[in-house]
C-alpha cells in the first residue's frame, strides 16, 4: 500500500478526514481504493495503459472515448487484452483536443473517457471536471511526465509493474477519500 | 401495350431522365442506369406516335444524351433490340436470351444457368434466337428444365412481363423568402430560420417513419460583381441518419461557421432552402416506456456526427479486427461499432504491444539498441520470433508489395518492453511498445 493511501486511512481511523458520502467507486485492478466516478484521474507511469486495459476489462457495460492526438494505440492489443471494441469510439483529435473532449463528456453520453493529458490550463481543467462530475464518467488523463500539480485532478496514480509481473500503484494524489465500502 | 425502350452504351443518372419522361407517360420502368421503358400506348389521345417521338429526341438532345431506340409490344422484345440494333428477334445472337428472361437484371442465378445453356448451343452450332426457336421444347426441357421454357416463352411472346412500379422519390424541402428583411452574412438569423425549416422536415420524416441521410442547404444571396453566384450550396451526407433538429442543426451549425469565417456572405440574404435529398428507414412508434435505448443512440449518432463533421470521417471511427498478421494492418476503421468474427486470438497471434508506431529504424549492437543515437541496455531479448510474411502472391514479380519481418520483442533497462522487426536485408525497426 502506498503512503499516501496509508496516512490517509490513518486520518479517516482518527477522524482528522471525513468520508465523502455518495461517491461512487469502480473496481480496479491492483487498487482496493476503486475509482471515483465523476472525477479526473491522472495515469502516470510506464504500464498505464496496460493497467487502463485490465480496468476497461473489469467493465464491460461501460461506453468508452478513447482520444489521441495521433493514432498510436493500437485496437488489435485492446482486444487482445479482452476488450470489446464495439464500445470503443477512438478519436484522433491532433493539437485540438478541448473542444471534442468538452462536447464527449457533456454529451454524456461516454462512460470512461480517456486522454492524453497535455492541459495545463486550471479554467480548462475545471471546466472538464464539472462536467465529468455531471455526467457521473470518468477522465483518465494519460501523462507522460511529472504529475501535474492541477487541483481540479483528483487522482493521480503511477502505475508500475513488479518484478513479479504485478502490477505497483503508487496513489500520488486522492483527493476524494478512500472508499472504504 | 406500346413500349418504348431506350437503351444507352454508357450508365447514365437514370432517375432524373425519368423523372423527365414523367410528362410524356406516368407508366415508366428502368433496367439499372443503361435501360428506360416508357409505355405510351396510353397516352395516344394526348400525342401522337410521331409526336412522343420527336419529343424524346428533344429530351435527349437537350440532356446531351443518346440512346439506341426500340419499340415494341412488349419490355424484353424492345430491350434487346435497342440493346442489339436489330430490327427482328429472330437475328439476335444467343447472348441475348439472358436479357430476355431476365430483362431488370435481378435474378443473377437464372442468369449463370442461362450462360451455360448458351455456350451448351453453341458448341451444337446454334447461334441466333431464331436457330434457338425451332428446338422443339419436350427436348429443352429434359436437358436444360423449366428455365429454358421460359427462355423460349420470352423468345415467342408467349408470357407478358408484370410491369414494376415506378415512382419518383418524394422530396422533402422547406424554403423560406426574406423580401423585407435583409440581413447580411450573420449565421444566427439562419440557424434560427433553420431551425424553424428542420423541425418541420423531421417532423414530416418522422411521419413517414424515415430520417434523414444526406441535406442540402441552399442560402440565396444577392448578387453583385463581388458575389456573381446566386446561392451558396452546402451538402451534408451524415455519418449515422438523422432524425432530429437538435442533431442535425448541430453538423450544420458546425460547417457554417466554419465557411463563413473562411468566405463571408457580403451581400443581402434572400433565402435559405433545406432540402431532404436522401432518406434511410427509421423507427415510428411510440416512445417505448420501459427504456430509452433510441434516444441513447440517436443522441449518440448525433455526436459523432458533430464530431466527424469537426475532425474528419477518418479521425472518429471505430476498430474492427482483420485477419491481416501484420500489426498496422491487423484492424480497419470503420464507421459502426462491428462485432469481430476473429474470435479469441490467444495461442494464434502473439500478444500485441499497446502502442504501434510507424516503423522507426535503429540500430542494434552487442548488448544495446540505438533509437534516435541514443543507447538503450538490452535486460532481456525474447528467445522466440515471429516471421510475418506475405504479399508475394500478389505480386509474384515485384518486391514493391511484400513483406517479410522478423518480430521480436526486448526488455530495455528502463522497464520498457518495446516489439522491433527485422527485415530481410538485416535492417531493424521499432514498431510498437507496451505499456
Amino acid at each position: 500500500m502506498a503512503t499516501s493511501e496509508r496516512v490517509h486511512k490513518l486520518k479517516l481511523l482518527i477522524g482528522g478526514l471525513e468520508e465523502p458520502a455518495g461517491r461512487e467507486y469502480l473496481s480496479a485492478p491492483a487498487l482496493s481504493c476503486g475509482i471515483p466516478r465523476g472525477s479526473i484521474i491522472e495515469l502516470l507511469g510506464p504500464y498505464r495503459t496496460e493497467w487502463l486495459a485490465q480496468f476497461l476489462k473489469l467493465h464491460p457495460e461501460f461506453r468508452t472515448f478513447w482520444a489521441e492526438r495521433e493514432q498510436h494505440i493500437l485496437p488489435t492489443a485492446l482486444y487482445q487484452r479482452g476488450l470489446d471494441l464495439t464500445k470503443i469510439t477512438f478519436g484522433t483529435l491532433g493539437e485540438d483536443l478541448i473542444l471534442p473532449l468538452r462536447r464527449v463528456l457533456q454529451s454524456q453520453l461516454y462512460q470512461i473517457v480517456i486522454a492524453p493529458q497535455k492541459f495545463t490550463e486550471i479554467r480548462i481543467l475545471k471546466a472538464f471536471q464539472l462536467f465529468t462530475e455531471k455526467s457521473n464518467s470518468v477522465l483518465f488523463l494519460m501523462g507522460d511526465k511529472a504529475p501535474s500539480q492541477a487541483w481540479p485532478i483528483s487522482m493521480q496514480l503511477e502505475i508500475k509493474k513488479s518484478p513479479n509481473s504485478q502490477f505497483q500503484i503508487d496513489i500520488l494524489r486522492q483527493k476524494h477519500g478512500t472508499n472504504l465500502s | 401495350m406500346k413500349v418504348v425502350c431506350l437503351w444507352f452504351p454508357k450508365e447514365i443518372q437514370m432517375i432524373k431522365l425519368a423523372e423527365v419522361c414523367l410528362r410524356f407517360s406516368p407508366q415508366i420502368c428502368f433496367r439499372g442506369n443503361q435501360a428506360l421503358f416508357i409505355e405510351y400506348g396510353k397516352c395516344k389521345k394526348i400525342y401522337s406516335e410521331e409526336t412522343f417521338f420527336a419529343r424524346l429526341q428533344v429530351v435527349l438532345k437537350r440532356m446531351k444524351l443518346t440512346a439506341s431506340m426500340a419499340q415494341g409490344q412488349d419490355i424484353p422484345d424492345t430491350l434487346v433490340l435497342a440493346k442489339y440494333q436489330k430490327r427482328s428477334l429472330d437475328a439476335l445472337p444467343l447472348l441475348a436470351l439472358i436479357e430476355l428472361a431476365d430483362p431488370f437484371n435481378k435474378d443473377l442465378i437464372a442468369q449463370k444457368y442461362i450462360q451455360k445453356m448458351i455456350s451448351a448451343f453453341s458448341d451444337l452450332g446454334i447461334n441466333t434466337i431464331g436457330q434457338f426457336k425451332k428446338i422443339p421444347v419436350a427436348e429443352l426441357i429434359s436437358r436444360f428444365g423449366p428455365i429454358a421454357i421460359l427462355c423460349m416463352q420470352r423468345t415467342k411472346g408467349e408470357m407478358t412481363l408484370p410491369w414494376p412500379a415506378w415512382k419518383p422519390e418524394e422530396e422533402v424541402f422547406e424554403k423560406s423568402n426574406f423580401p423585407y428583411f435583409e440581413f447580411y452574412g450573420e449565421l444566427e438569423p439562419i440557424l434560427f430560420e433553420l431551425k424553424k425549416q428542420l423541425d418541420l422536415i423531421f417532423q414530416r420524416l418522422w411521419a413517414r417513419a424515415l430520417k434523414a441521410q444526406t441535406l442540402r442547404i441552399r442560402i440565396y444571396c444577392e448578387t453583385n460583381s463581388l458575389n456573381p453566384s446566386p446561392f451558396r450550396e452546402f451538402n451534408f451526407d451524415f455519418l449515422f441518419p438523422q432524425g432530429q433538429t437538435k442533431g442535425a442543426l448541430n453538423v450544420i451549425k458546425e460547417r457554417l461557421s466554419k465557411e463563413f469565417e473562411k468566405k463571408p456572405i457580403k451581400t443581402p440574404i434572400e433565402g435559405v432552402e433545406t432540402r431532404v435529398t436522401r432518406t434511410v428507414p427509421g423507427v415510428m412508434g411510440q416512445k417505448n416506456l420501459l427504456h430509452n435505448r433510441e434516444e441513447i443512440a440517436e443522441q449518440l449518432h448525433s455526436l459523432l456526427n458533430q464530431l466527424t463533421e469537426a475532425h474528419g470521417k477518418d479521425n472518429i471511427f471505430h476498430a474492427e479486427m482483420t485477419e491481416d498478421r501484420r500489426p498496422e494492418k491487423s484492424w480497419k476503421r470503420s464507421d459502426k461499432p462491428t462485432i469481430s468474427s476473429l474470435g479469441k486470438l490467444e495461442g494464434r497471434v502473439p500478444l500485441r504491444p499497446t502502442h504501434l508506431i510507424r516503423p522507426e529504424k535503429i540500430e542494434v549492437t552487442a548488448g544495446f539498441i540505438h533509437i534516435r543515437k541514443k543507447a538503450y541496455k538490452i535486460m532481456n531479448w525474447s528467445e522466440s520470433v515471429e516471421r510475418i510474411t506475405g504479399g508475394w502472391i500478389n505480386s509474384p514479380t515485384s518486391e514493391k508489395n511484400t513483406y517479410d519481418r522478423n518480430y521480436y520483442q526486448a526488455e530495455l533497462e528502463t522497464g520498457m518492453i518495446i516489439t522491433v522487426f527485422q527485415t530481410p536485408n538485416q535492417q531493424f525497426y521499432l514498431h510498437g511498445y507496451f505499456g
